[in-house]
């Protein structure tokens, strides 16, 4: 593992590209700590943070596009899969040295609520590091799921434009939640949707059009008995499905001075289980 | 030890590798020999563990490649057609990355890459980006990884590929090399190389034994001397001599009856007739032949044995192996027919695609050239894949 890892970070720094994502954090973390921390004077570097975060969909897809993809399409991936190493080892990994490379920006950037704290009236260290040990953490999870979706695909190119894709949604998932009408016949309609997408996923999966027609229709069939016996289960129920599952919004917690375990938890977990996904993904294309 | 057993592929009803069964011994050299797309390259991917199989099993040195595969990699040194290494690296550090991957010990790594370098003729290049090396001396780095980790079995998959002749020389001589060991090794312990090509004279040059594979299927699995002596059933004499047909025949009427007469002047010179003479084998008639024609004063201007070679064998073998798989596929369309008559119409379209390609897959063994043949092969491989 630490074979892998080392070669993996090695390598983003044997190019520009590692330099490069170094560089673009510390040019937005330098630009609003001076904006909003020195020109507008807050002493909050929480709340720059904050409005860092919204790049992240960009930027860590960059840094996560080619780690599997490059090694599958150029047949290095023989390499790793025929040595005596295991497939969790490898991922875990490339998945640690891609989080080593986004450490180094967030690292200096520790530089800057000290900076506060020695010249400032008011300073709130603490609730800065908490904030920035948020950040560092959806980052993190954020690699997981670039990671993922650089090993489904052979083209960096594409391995990016999805892992930008499920990113953005999952940065809007609370904004979009207000977007979703209220009422029951819609959400049951919705949910309808869903059973589709499962459809085909699940018909991809099987080959089996019979089974998971019936699956099919066994979900649409449960979803209008509910909505027949009790309608009002559905209202605005998609909405608030999604509100359940904040994720970015919860940044702001951590700008409030609350060091939200949930949170921290979640972040970890959601990193854990793409880890196992990009796993399971190798796997699966061994078997197929 | 490596055991190949029962061991099948499919992608999707494709069958890649249609249960192939072996087992390499230790100390030999082993040749892996069949068409492009016979499946050597997917045999030797499950073999080290890169692909999983549909079904089947190996086990190398009694461990499975399924349920241990960290331990039975262990023993494997292996180079893929492309050889896997990192362009952004030097040689020598991809060489170190290596050994850690592999897990070789600290202090035994210095040693190691010293080794592998030395035996590939890599010692200018130690320092050298991947990225600036040919693809010769890719090739090269590619087998130096394989030889890290002291592996006991080394699997190549078409080594010589893209080299020119006299780094071809070398890697035959090193390859030769790596089974060559001193007495204190035991021999259970000895080194095992499988390589795969589809030149004959390569697998013939270097290789204690040969298996032929083609659709998937282990055709044959031999000792050069022993495939050539089992093919080696009849006696073929090629007689040119300047006389007509007519005369030749006359004067050769004695042996009409042990012999198989074939005559076949057309790319003869003006007044030149070639005659091919089949006799039972162990017949040993040359020198009666010559006395034959010395004494009717036909002016003989070739008398020569054909031996068949194992060049002559493989491509009969792959030629039946066609035949037999052309017969396998119609047989499994007529039974999808079957099937299908009574269902949805958009099937039927895939039928008739399929059956296209069959017609496409009988037509190539008819050929009569051999070397088109394999041509042939090749692209209607090529087309399979995609």
């Amino acid at each position: 593992m630490i074979a892998v890892l080392k070669r993996e970070f090695r390598s983003y720094f044997n190019d520009m590209l590692g330099y490069f994502i170094v560089a673009v954090f510390l040019l937005f973390f330098g630009l609003t700590f001076s904006f909003n921390n020195i020109e507008a004077g807050s002493p909050f570097y929480a709340y720059s943070l904050a409005g860092i975060i919204s790049y992240l969909p960009v930027l860590i897809p960059i840094l996560t596009m080619r780690s599997f993809s490059e090694e599958r399409r150029s047949k290095t991936d023989q390499l790793l899969l025929t040595s005596p190493v295991s497939v969790w080892k490898i991922a875990l990994g490339k998945y640690l040295a891609m989080v080593l490379v986004f450490a180094i920006p967030v690292l200096i950037s520790c530089v800057y609520p000290m900076v506060i704290y020695m010249t400032g009236d008011y300073a709130y260290p603490l609730t800065d590091y908490a904030t920035i040990l948020a950040f560092f953490l959806i980052g993190a999870s954020y690699i997981a799921i670039g990671m993922f979706f650089s090993s489904v695909t052979e083209s960096q190119i594409i391995a990016a434009l999805l892992a930008f894709g499920f990113l953005f949604l999952m940065s809007m998932l609370t904004e979009l939640a207000e977007k979703i009408p209220m009422d029951e016949w819609k959400n049951a309609m919705i949910f309808v949707g869903l059973s589709v997408v499962f459809f085909l996923i699940f018909f991809k999966m099987t080959q089996n059009f019979y089974v998971s027609f019936v699956v099919f229709a066994c979900l649409c069939i449960l979803i209008m008995i509910l909505y027949r016996v009790n309608p009002d289960m559905f209202y605005g129920s998609v909405g608030q499905i999604m509100h359940n599952i904040p994720y970015v919004g919860t940044l702001v917690y951590f700008a409030y001075n609350i060091f939200d375990i949930p949170s921290i938890v979640l972040y970890l977990s959601v990193s854990a289980f793409f880890v196992f996904l990009t796993i399971q993904s190798i796997q699966k294309r061994r078997y197929s | 030890m490596i055991e190949v057993k029962n061991l099948v592929k499919r992608y999707g009803l494709i069958p890649a590798v249609d249960d192939i069964s072996f087992t390499l011994h230790p100390g030999k050299i082993y040749g892996f020999l069949g068409p492009n797309g016979a499946g050597k390259s997917t045999t030797m991917n499950i073999m080290t563990g890169y692909i999983a199989p549909t079904g089947g099993d190996v086990l190398i040195n009694e461990c499975s490649i399924l349920e241990d595969p960290e331990e039975a990699k262990s023993y494997i040194g292996y180079l893929p057609e492309i050889p896997p290494v990192y362009p952004d690296m030097t040689v020598e550090e991809y060489l170190r990355f290596v050994t850690e991957l592999k897990g070789v010990k600290r202090d035994e790594r210095k040693k190691q890459i010293d080794m592998a370098i030395n035996r590939t003729r890599l010692n200018d290049y130690r320092r050298r980006l991947i990225r600036n090396l040919s693809k010769g001396y890719r090739q090269r780095v590619g087998l130096a990884q394989a030889l890290l980790g002291n592996p006991q079995f080394i699997i190549l998959d078409e080594p010589t590929v893209g080299l020119d002749p006299r780094q071809i020389q070398e890697i035959r001589r090193l390859i030769r090399e790596l089974v060559i060991t001193d007495d204190t090794v035991a021999p259970e312990d000895k080194p095992v190389v499988l390589l795969s090509s589809h030149i004959m004279q390569e697998v013939s040059a270097v290789c204690d034994e040969i298996l032929i594979i083609a659709h998937g299927r282990l055709i044959v699995m031999d000792t050069p001397e022993n495939l050539v002596a089992r093919y080696h059933t009849q006696d073929v004499y090629e007689i040119e001599a300047r006389t007509t047909e007519e005369n030749l025949s006359e004067v050769l009427a004695p042996f009409k009856e042990m012999a198989t007469f074939e005559f076949d002047s057309n790319d003869m010179p003006e007044g030149v007739s070639k005659l091919r003479l089949t006799f039972a084998k162990g017949a040993d008639v040359a020198e009666v032949l010559f006395k034959t024609l010395a004494k009717a004063g036909v002016p003989v201007r070739q008398l020569r044995a054909v031996v068949p070679t194992l060049e002559e064998i493989f491509l009969q073998l792959v030629a039946k192996a066609d035949e037999e798989y052309a017969a396998r596929e119609e047989e499994r369309m007529k039974e999808e027919n079957r099937g299908n008559a009574s269902s949805e119409e958009d099937k039927t379209e895939e039928t008739a695609d399929d059956a296209e390609d069959t017609s496409a897959e009988e037509a190539a063994p008819e050929e009569d050239e051999p070397n088109e043949e394999t041509s042939d092969e090749e692209e209607k491989e090529g087309g399979d894949e995609k």
